[in-house]
């Protein structure tokens, strides 16, 4: 799904080279205090000389990108989708943002990185393999679930490409660990909501949540819920989360990434998806101009059983 | 388990909680109907009136269940029939959507169920609430543990 | 703070009663049975579960005691919610308030002394000796718990620890006792009458010698040295703070995992027609709506405004008024941050700022 764009191919130093000269600005990932990339906003040349790529680029820069137009952004595949789906909502004009989109072979997951090898272990990519601290490292081990779960490695929107190109996984493999039964489900999402403090990152590290500050989640009025983190009020905040992204969502995986107690967000977020694809048979973020799901409708052809 | 804000008035509970939604203008008079016709239908569904089905967001029913509703039921216009000419259209994607969504989090199918009834569909309206009601009542009130 | 000897202690089995400061030492099978007799009183005994990312009640069986939780314990102290007082309205109208005061007696298992010099921070704000006096409701559960820290090794450290910056590895902090893995088993150290009674609660080995504990394992010390004084410097220096707060998200990630963090918000509920409760909940100055005032004003509404009350708080006002850093240095909101923010660059690029040019500063307006 979604059409492979026409760009030049450039390095990624060229890329962000005209970045930068269009622009004055490029979101990028330069390495930190441990080695690994971290967000970085190049407002000068030598700033924009340090940008790089690797895997442990899975911050999405399309989050930063709204307050920051117009600007240069570097962009994986999945980071390209939350940019279209921003264009397809009016939030984003096409004209201020300069694509420089990536061809990905996937990100780690920092998480298992750094419980596995601590904090601070630097992992970066050498020609084909990646290095933990300097050691080669089983790849498919520390692969993100995103990435597992990913049909495309192809920018979706693109001023240039970077990279070689990269085979897509014959099998995504989906985000697995629902239980069958709905006793169990029950009791699993009690346990995982339970772990919520209602810190909002998830909701601060999603491109698609422009309320922010007037989020509902914490308004008087109306009065959706309390700011106990119980788990009922735990799920009703997810619940408005989902009800909010439904056919828009388009699996970044930001969230799940974001939440420091790891409740299993991308849970919600592929079943959001499954629904959109089911029904709509509808993709969020593959084209500027779609039409969100929820906000049209189908006078023929949405007719389903009912009681 | 399901999420439940307060498992202690649950718990208590003998009968469950069945709560309807019904548009103004075509359900509810249909309701209405039933009962002016004294068609036989059992009391346990708790009616709430909205303008349209298409006001109803995924948060209201949501929350009916978090604050312990076994079953939820929303009934409006027949497609084609809804007094804002589309509401039911926006109505019928979001509800279907939010029908596959719910057993997501163990609340089982059957416990939300939307429908359509016509003013003038009283006995439609019994038929549909005897059922809905032996269909929460089969599944019960929903527990805690 | 008053200390409350716990008089309803079983008998110890075995073990001699230890006297205040006297070291035993403890096998490491013993563990659960100890744990046991801790359950055993009345209460709640409270272990680290990093499923969890908090403390939960003991189930039974060897806690999980590697590395730190992702949370602090400071949630057993200040709740990240709890009812202040209930209040009813009859049917003349007539209303009745119930003051909720929550002291079950709690023994926490397995804080990490980052988490009792947190709760010594929390004790300067809201304990007897705070600018507004006792708080009630931290100080009943204050009061009631008994804080058994497990000092660090080595292998609990990690790169991003840093809590050698703000005292030395036996700064025990407020723990009522200190257990010290040693080789096969654990050396305990009881601190408090408190401390005491848990210890005497443990099937400790009579007739052996008891090692020497190693000092706690401590992370590596950033340079703070002028920190208060550069910080008042750059107040307005806004090129600086947008600059180092640029990446971060606004959330309340890094500000609810911390053991020093306290702020709260006050709502109403109501839980019905007739009846609620006034609750308390935490809040976080990172949350753009945290200074939001009811004209709509908003004296924060920068997310470079709001990081740099978070720096200040913890390293200018707080140590000007209590002689004391509002940071302990365990880096869990490093781990925490989604945007890879880390506190100890913000301090770095403040101590290494140059001079301000900009006129207005508050350094120079006194002069």
């Amino acid at each position: 799904m979604g059409t492979l764009v026409e760009a030049p191919v450039v390095t990624l130093a060229e890329a962000v080279n005209a970045g930068f000269e269009k622009f004055g600005l490029v979101l990028g990932w330069a390495p930190g205090r441990d080695g690994n990339l971290t967000p970085t906003f190049a407002r000068s040349a030598e700033q924009a000389s340090e940008l790089a790529f690797g895997p442990s680029a899975v911050y999405n820069l399309a989050r930063y990108v709204r307050d920051h137009t117009p600007c240069a952004v570097v962009a994986k595949p999945c980071d390209t989708r939350s940019l279209v789906q921003m264009m397809s909502e009016n939030m984003l004009d096409r004209d201020k943002v300069f694509v420089i989109g990536l061809r990905c072979p996937g990100v780690a997951d920092m998480k298992k990185v750094r419980e596995r090898y601590g904090w601070g272990a630097r992992v970066e990519q050498v020609g084909s393999e990646w290095r933990v601290n300097g050691e080669a490292v089983d790849k498919a081990d520390l692969l993100d679930a995103r990435c597992r779960a990913c049909v495309r490695r192809e920018p979706v929107i693109a001023d240039v490409i970077v990279g070689e190109p990269v085979t897509p996984p014959a099998e995504p493999e989906r985000a697995t660990g629902l239980p069958e039964s709905m006793a169990e489900r029950g009791a699993f999402w009690e346990a995982e909501f339970a772990k919520c403090i209602r810190c909002y990152a998830c909701r601060n590290a999603c491109p698609l949540c422009y309320c922010q500050d007037v989020c509902v989640a914490q308004s008087r009025q109306p009065h959706w819920l309390t700011d106990e983190a119980t788990p009922a009020e735990n799920w009703m905040w997810q619940m408005i989360r989902m009800a909010h992204l439904a056919g828009r969502c388009t699996q970044c995986g930001e969230c799940n990434r974001a939440c420091p107690v790891d409740i299993r967000l991308d849970l919600l977020t592929q079943e959001l998806a499954d629904t959109s694809r089911e029904l709509f048979n509808y993709e969020a973020g593959l084209d500027p101009e779609q039409k969100p799901p929820f906000l049209t409708y189908d006078k023929e052809r949405d007719e389903w059983p009912i009681i | 388990m399901p999420l439940i804000a307060d498992y202690k008035k649950t718990q208590a509970k003998e009968k469950p909680t069945i709560v309807a939604f019904l548009c103004n203008w075509c359900s509810y008079a249909g309701a209405d109907a039933a009962g002016t016709s004294r068609f036989k239908q059992p009391p346990d569904v708790r009616i709430i009136r909205v303008p349209c089905s298409g006001r109803l967001d995924w948060l209201i029913i949501a929350k009916t269940f978090k604050e312990g509703a076994d079953g939820v039921l929303v009934s409006g216009c027949h497609p084609g029939d809804c007094h804002y000419t589309e509401g039911n259209y926006y109505a019928r994607r979001k509800l279907e959507a939010l029908k596959r969504y719910l057993p997501l989090f163990g609340i089982e199918e059957g416990r939300f169920e939307y429908t359509w009834v016509s003013a003038s569909e009283g006995k439609r309206w019994a038929d549909v609430v005897t059922e809905f009601t032996e269909q929460i009542h089969k599944l019960g009130v929903r527990k805690a543990g | 703070m008053a200390n409350h000897l716990n008089t309803s202690a079983p008998e110890p089995e075995g073990g001699s009663m230890a006297e205040s400061g006297e070291l035993t030492f403890l096998a490491a099978e013993k563990l659960v049975a100890w744990l046991e007799a801790l359950a055993a009183r009345e209460g709640a005994l409270l272990v680290p579960s990093h499923a969890a990312g908090t403390f939960v009640p003991w189930q039974g069986g060897e806690p999980d005691l590697t590395k730190i939780t992702m949370t602090s314990a400071k949630g057993v102290v200040l709740p990240q919610h709890e009812t202040f007082l209930s209040y009813a309205y009859d049917s003349d109208g007539k209303v009745t308030v119930t003051p909720r005061i929550a002291d079950t007696p709690t023994t926490v298992f397995g804080v990490r002394l980052c988490d009792t010099r947190g709760v010594r921070c929390i004790d300067q704000t809201f304990g007897e000796n705070g600018p507004s006096g006792a708080d009630p409701n931290y100080v009943a559960r204050r009061d009631a718990t008994t804080f058994i820290a497990l000092a660090c090794t080595a292998a609990d450290v990690d790169a991003a620890c840093f809590c050698a910056t703000f005292g030395p590895p036996d700064d025990y902090g407020v723990a009522d006792l200190v257990v010290h893995p040693v080789e096969g088993g654990y050396v305990l150290r009881p601190l408090s009458a408190k401390g005491l009674a848990a210890a005497a609660l443990a099937p400790v080995e009579q007739g052996v010698p008891v090692p020497e504990p190693p000092l706690p394992a401590q992370g590596a010390a950033i340079e703070i040295e002028g920190i208060e004084q550069k910080l008042i410097e750059h107040f307005d220096d806004m090129e600086l703070w947008s600059d180092i707060t640029e990446k971060c998200l606004s959330c309340g990630a890094c500000s609810f995992v911390c053991p020093t963090c306290y702020c709260f918000t006050i709502a109403d509920e109501e839980r019905g027609s007739d009846h609620g409760d006034r609750v308390r909940c935490w809040d976080s100055c990172g949350f753009a709506c945290y200074t939001k005032e009811a004209s709509g004003h908003n004296p924060r509404s920068s997310n470079a405004q709001r990081f740099r009350n978070r720096v200040n708080h913890k390293f200018a006002y707080y140590a000007e008024l209590y002689s004391l850093e509002s940071c302990v240095g365990c880096g869990r909101c490093i781990r925490a941050c989604p945007a890879g923010v880390d506190i100890r660059d913000m301090v770095a690029a403040v101590l290494h700022r140059g001079p301000v040019a900009s006129p207005g500063s508050p350094a120079e307006v006194k002069a």
